[in-house]
């Protein structure tokens, strides 16, 4: 044990003489678990969400009915169907706002609920206490504990008490108070029977009740996986950048300690005593980094989960808690990945500490030497893992696969980088002309082995940011023009009933300004086990000429106005395997799919009919806004006019504008995260850069004396170092380009119709990548700028140590 | 006190094994310093290391107070250094982010045999007493020289072995830290077996072996 202490102390000096060594080893490890338990806190955090909405209304096995109008129903439903003795219990939600923000109104009865779906709150306390107080006035309401701090001061709601097991911004109280402070006196939204129990269809038939499919919630879950899948990917690939950092500086705290090592073994310290003595010292390091990366990563998450829950909430309608826990779920994991992660960066050091023979030369540059020795092997590896990945391509066929490509792509480009750049300053070497340059170029050869881990870092970072970017810059094109095509009409109005809204059809039919009235329906059901929504379509130039079709058959619109065919959306068609020419049996007799169109951000599959069709074979379903199209200035006299002539509600008018805003915010959101990651990835990189500039100082004096010996000032040999520097991650930005393509096609042909069942055509952006090189040179400078100064206020006496130490 | 018998000693090169030790055996008693002389290349360090346990051998023995230190694996042959033999080099191998007063006690303190008394004498003798603090860069090649000197006899080994200790000085400085080396060896009672090309400074030791092509001449 004292041989491992003093061992162990002897070590730790070189930490303390080396400062910035060892902070860039800490901020390379605690950014790289930062980033990784961040992004595991956000998912662990959101899952929480999901089980506990899903807990709430009982899990899929609690039997749910809904009237087929998509809307609430009398509560007299509920009654003649008890006194039928069915044994449903009624539901009503809604939302409110309240001081700006959601929330969640759910009212139950709590008597006749099925036990499932009781909140924790109402079982715990038993029917002596719980239920009376829920049930009597001043009508008590439950609400998770981050609510009920939320509404401290609110005396509109009834009283509130603590109910841990409930999803946060949801408050759920006795149906009768629900009613009131939602406005639907006397309605219901829904109908709950224990697991097991059911309606006859008769039954289902007569009240306009439709079951509401358990399938609807596992596509929403499929959906959230994979986005979260995606997520935990960019989580991964920063924390490999970080791993890198880690690995360039144990590396060169190796070479440097080299002697050290070896008078620790002539005083009698054994290979293994002082492999484990390392291997300490590197858990203890990332033991240390591991924890200030977990208090990084819980701000990272806090500052990115109001985007997540944003983006799911508005891509998947999953609610996810816009707070955030340290549990035990990603804090272990993380600082696993931080131990785990260092060791196996250090692994290949320890090993050499392992063989180090107690004579072995110190010779600094050794290790960089065989590293260079290694530039044939790395290509043969590259290769390798090229080949690995289109093997996967090939034969792999699930989401999985399409991230174990993209490792592939990753791992091949970052082993074959240091032999690429190695061409390419052959090449330059080859077209310089003066000594200078030429000195240069023999110079950044000589550099590359001790950068190469950093530019490796540099080169992920951009590839990442080449590939999301032109996958979301394409995704924002296409979707912007998906949502002028499908929110063609410049207003949407919702009659209050079927009877009103056929009114405001007739009169706005009537308006001179009006130039189409398009009218929809839409109801739910259930193909080949899929929930999936019905909707029409009609006769009008604003859908044939507008609609977002992928493929089309001849004939098309012809075929569905005839009642013939139909469409369907991409996702449905990914899904099931359907194509053109094949059938979907929705209704009373199968249809013929004349097309196939975008339907980007909706989780369901669509199937798109004809509204004569629609309304013959599904008369329940359920009208949706009727679009009215004229020129966007008679908007407004418009709607005043039709306010003034029937009594519409406020939310019942949907101007598209205001539509299409909130698409895009909920677009940016879901990218927000993404981007923010990215740019973390790059601030990693440049860590690396900078460590790697920092650590090979020392070694860079010893170059440049000679040359500073024959009379180039320092200050010029500062300047010529940036620049070497820049020429560096300049080269490394031009073999990012094509990587990040790659990394963008499989992003959108593969990733993405695997994850969310949609594909989107592939566009290039070249000021995206001009953008990008500007970005990496000006990374590199920010990373060489310290160590260039440095060298520029270099002694004379230390540059001439360099002579000394020759001799 | 120290047995060499019979030892063989080969590398292997491109052309082949290369045989630097053949057969060598000698003996040196309790106290006795030994030169241990000859050409670049006959072998002189090889052996040294070979005593110390840095290097194994391919046949024969050594043997160090009845112990066939020989026979041992790295594990063993380095707990044995570490608390029999103190070594002193050409090139000082001090740590460098290690003070001289760290320096000088680290492998009493790995040995768990740090006695106090004895190492402010010891720093006091070699003239280190004012540099504790300082860090090996700041110091001169004979001061580097002797904080070594300090280090490998911190312990008070049973043998110290010394390569070339002032290979790397000039005459002066090496002649002073040679009589310092052979007083304190003289104090501390161990045996010395020291690697020079300087025969001046070999005699100042019992007794000169010289080494021609891996044979004792």
């Amino acid at each position: 044990m004292t041989v491992t202490l003093w061992t162990l102390a002897t070590l730790a000096s070189h930490w303390r003489r080396n400062p910035v060594q060892i902070v860039a080893l800490l901020v390379g490890l605690a950014l790289a678990t930062a980033l990784w338990s961040g992004v595991q806190a956000i998912n662990t955090e959101a899952c929480a969400s999901y089980a506990k909405a899903t807990a709430l209304l009982g899990g899929p096995d609690v039997k749910v009915f809904r009237p087929n109008t998509g809307k609430s129903m009398p509560q007299t439903v509920f009654v003649e169907l008890r006194r039928a003795g069915h044994l449903v219990s009624p539901m009503i939600e809604g939302t409110i706002v309240v001081d700006g923000r959601r929330l969640r109104i759910l009212g139950i009865e709590p008597i006749s609920l099925p036990v499932a779906a009781t909140p924790e709150g109402l079982q715990a306390t038993g029917e002596a206490e719980g239920v009376p107080a829920f049930l009597r006035p001043p009508w008590e309401a439950l609400a998770a504990p981050e609510t009920l701090i939320r509404l401290v001061g609110n005396e509109t709601l009834p009283p509130r008490r603590a109910d841990s097991s409930l999803p946060e911004n949801t408050l759920v109280m006795d149906i009768g108070i629900a009613q009131q402070v939602l406005g639907m006196e006397w309605q219901i939204g829904r109908l709950l029977m224990e697991p097991g129990m059911g309606l006859h269809v008769d039954v289902l038939h007569r009240f306009g009740l439709a079951p509401v499919a358990a399938a609807e919630h596992d596509v929403s879950a499929g959906l959230t996986n994979s986005f979260h899948l995606n997520l935990t990917a960019f989580g991964f690939l920063s924390f490999l950048v970080g791993l890198l950092i880690v690995r360039a500086c144990v590396g060169l705290a190796l070479e440097q300690r080299l002697a050290s090592f070896r008078t620790l073994r002539t005083c009698g310290v054994s290979a293994r005593r002082l492999t484990i003595a390392v291997l300490i010292e590197v858990v203890l390091l990332a033991l240390l980094a591991g924890l200030a990366g977990l208090v990084l990563g819980y701000v990272i998450a806090a500052a990115l989960l109001p985007d997540v829950a944003g983006s799911l909430r508005g891509l998947y309608g999953a609610s996810v808690s816009g707070t955030l826990r340290f549990a035990p779920e990603w804090v272990f994991p993380g600082m696993a990945m931080s131990v785990g992660g260092a060791v196996l960066a250090a692994g290949s050091a320890l090993w050499r500490v392992y063989r180090l023979p107690p004579l072995a030369a110190a010779r600094p540059d050794a290790w960089r030497d065989a590293q260079a020795k290694q530039v044939r092997r790395s290509l043969i590896a590259a290769a390798a893992c090229a080949l690995a990945g289109a093997l996967f391509y090939v034969y792999g066929d699930s989401l999985e696969a399409g991230f174990v490509i993209i490792g592939c792509l990753l791992l091949s480009a970052a082993l074959a980088l240091p032999a690429l750049i190695g061409a390419m300053l052959t090449v330059l070497g080859r077209a310089a002309r003066s000594a200078m340059s030429e000195w240069m170029i023999a110079d950044m050869r000589q550099q590359l082995p001790g950068l190469s881990l950093a530019l490796v870092a540099l080169l992920l970072a951009l590839a990442a940011n080449i590939g999301v970017g032109t996958m979301v810059g394409g995704f924002r094109e296409t979707f912007l023009d998906w949502l002028d095509r499908q929110l063609a009409a410049e207003v949407y109005v919702r009659g209050a009933d079927e009877a009103q809204a056929r009114a405001i059809d007739a009169w706005a039919a009537r308006q001179p300004e009006v130039r189409n009235v398009l009218p929809g329906r839409m109801t739910d059901t259930v193909f080949a086990g899929q929930p999936i929504e019905v909707r029409s379509v009609v006769d009008a130039p604003t859908y044939l000429e507008g609609w977002p079709l992928l493929a089309v058959a001849p004939g098309a619109w012809d075929a569905i106005f005839a009642g013939e065919g139909a469409m369907i959306s991409e996702q449905l068609a990914y899904r099931l395997g359907l194509g053109l020419g094949d059938t979907v049996d929705v209704g009373p007799g199968p249809l013929t799919i004349f097309g196939i169109y975008a339907d980007y951000g909706n989780p369901k599959g669509q199937i798109m009919l004809s509204l004569a069709r629609l309304e013959q074979d599904f008369p329940e379903a359920r009208r949706m806004g009727t679009g009215f199209r004229l020129a966007p200035e008679d908007v407004g006299p418009l709607l005043t006019r039709l306010t003034a002539t029937f009594d519409v509600a406020p939310d019942s008018v949907i101007d598209q504008a205001a539509l299409k805003t909130l698409s895009r915010q909920t677009f940016e959101r879901t990218f927000a995260v993404t981007a923010a990651l990215n740019l973390l990835t790059m601030l990693v990189a440049s860590v690396a850069l900078f460590t790697a500039l920092l650590s090979l100082f020392d070694r860079r004096v010893a170059q440049m004396a000679p040359i500073w010996a024959l009379g180039i000032s320092r200050r010029r040999l500062a300047a010529l170092e940036l620049g070497k520097t820049l020429i560096m991650a300049a080269l490394t930005a031009i073999v990012a380009v094509p990587v990040g393509l790659i990394l963008a096609w499989l992003l959108v042909a593969v990733v993405n119709v695997k994850a969310f069942g949609w594909r989107r055509p592939l566009i290039p952006y070249p000021e995206h990548w001009f953008t990008l090189g500007l970005l990496s040179i000006a990374v590199a400078a920010a990373a060489a700028l310290l160590p260039s100064w440095r060298l520029s206020r270099i002694g004379p006496a230390h540059l001439l140590k360099v002579f000394a130490n020759a001799r | 006190m120290l047995t060499i018998r019979f030892v063989r000693k080969t590398y292997p090169t491109p052309e082949g094994p290369l045989e630097v030790l053949r057969d060598v055996s000698l003996d040196l008693a309790e106290g006795e310093t030994l030169a241990l002389i000859g050409e670049s290349g006959s072998g002189k360090s090889t052996l040294l290391h070979t005593i110390g346990g840095l290097e194994p051998i391919d046949s024969g023995q050594i043997i160090l107070d009845g112990t066939e230190i020989s026979a041992f694996g790295d594990r063993r042959a380095s707990a044995f250094r570490r608390d029999r033999i103190g070594i002193v080099f050409q090139q000082f191998n001090l740590v460098s982010s290690l003070s001289v007063d760290q320096n000088v006690r680290l492998q009493a303190r790995l040995s768990g045999r740090h006695d106090g008394t004895w190492i402010t004498r010891l720093t006091r003798t070699l003239g280190l007493d004012g540099l504790a603090a300082r860090y090996p860069e700041q110091l001169s090649g004979g001061q580097q020289q002797r904080v070594a000197i300090a280090r490998a006899l911190a312990l008070r080994p049973d043998l110290v072995l010394a390569d070339e200790p002032t290979g790397n000085l000039d005459a002066e400085t090496g002649d002073k830290v040679m009589e310092l080396l052979l007083e304190l060896v003289g104090q501390t009672g161990c045996g010395l077996v020291m690697v020079t090309h300087n025969l001046r400074l070999a005699e100042m030791l019992s007794r000169q072996v010289r080494l021609i092509e891996g044979r004792i001449a």
